[in-house]
């Protein structure tokens, strides 16, 4: 899960070296972390949350299968 | 008396952790005094100060610094020679010049993005693909495609929003990307038409605009197309954002004009 992300991530990034993704574990519910160069916070958001909301989606159909949440943040 | 070192980052997490990754030691040995916290700055334009950590070393000979930071560097390289080998495709259109980025056939870049993305979704799905004009349409079949398609088909707009964006990135001109999950699309296309034609029936019966909500830009342009030979209503999209409405109006004086 966190190496997909982290590829997709990297695909859209103009600086894909600076993308880190950190993931922690719990019952219900996984968090990942985000963290990407800041110029490139924007690119990871998209246009109205865009790209974002995107990557939720699969995020959250893909946890689906396991009956977890998956919550994605973005730190700067 | 021990030996230090310092390290600055964007925060003293980072900093902490770069310490750690440099000198090759566990986080919970590693012995650091702050030395400033560091800030964003205003809105993190003005004023950025980067934070700054003192790691205090257990054995305090040079030596060993020298060597620890070079492992470090090593690692790091490793790293990196894994991401290289996961993403080649990507790495290629990095490497060679922009002349050989628009050569990398965007149907294997979207197959192998996509095949990523299914993979991690459901499993023992197939993808064929179709190539139209300038567009690019991937079937997929077998797997759980309830999942894939999602409510209202919002997974599938996800997917193929994000392999667009990853076919697209580095090329010059555009192609357009279709997913289509087992007839998914044309099943909602059909279904669509004939809630349009419903909907127009019972405006033009009653005379009073009626609305279907929570529509996405994809399904509102089915409608809008299926009704705009219908010169008895009128249709238009209202509300913000990325799921709006869409009314239909009758149209007041169409009567007068077919007279």
């Amino acid at each position: 899960m966190k190496d997909l992300i982290k590829h997709i991530v990297q695909t859209m990034v103009d600086e894909p070296e600076e993308v880190e993704i950190s993931e922690i574990e719990g019952d219900q519910s996984t968090v990942l972390k985000l963290r990407v160069a800041k110029a490139d916070i924007g690119k990871v958001i998209g246009k109205k949350g865009r790209n974002v909301r995107a990557i939720r989606t699969i995020l959250s159909a893909a946890s689906a299968k396991e009956k977890k949440h998956t919550v994605l943040e973005i730190l700067e | 008396m021990s030996h230090c070192v310092e390290f600055e980052d964007k925060n003293v997490e980072m900093a902490v952790k770069k310490a750690c990754e440099e000198l090759n030691i566990p986080r919970e040995k590693l012995k650091h005094d702050v030395i400033s916290y560091g800030s964003t700055g205003i809105f993190g334009l003005v004023g950025t100060k980067k934070a700054r950590i003192r790691v205090t070393l257990p054995k305090p000979s040079p030596k060993v610094v020298f060597e620890t930071s070079n492992k470090g560097q090593q690692n790091e390289n490793s790293d990196e020679q894994t991401l290289e080998s996961v993403d080649s495709q990507i790495e290629i259109s990095h490497d060679e010049g922009e002349d050989h980025r628009v050569a990398v056939d965007p149907r294997d870049l979207g197959r192998e993005a996509l095949q990523k993305i299914i993979d991690l979704i459901t499993t023992d799905a197939t993808i064929s693909i179709e190539k139209r004009s300038n567009r690019i349409v991937f079937n997929v079949r077998g797997g759980n495609s309830a999942v894939l398609i999602g409510k209202h088909g919002q997974t599938l707009e996800a997917i193929q929003y994000l392999v667009e964006k990853i076919v697209n990135k580095n090329r010059k001109g555009r192609v357009g990307i279709h997913i289509d999950v087992e007839g998914y699309l044309e099943k909602r296309r059909m279904s669509l038409q004939r809630l349009a034609v419903n909907m127009a029936e019972k405006v033009k019966s009653t005379g009073k605009p009626a609305a279907i909500g929570q529509m996405n830009a994809h399904d509102r342009r089915i409608v809008h197309i299926a009704l705009q030979d219908d010169n008895m209503v009128r249709t238009q999209s209202k509300g913000e954002g990325f799921l709006k409405k869409l009314v239909i109006f009758p149209k007041k004086n169409s009567s007068r004009k077919q007279n």
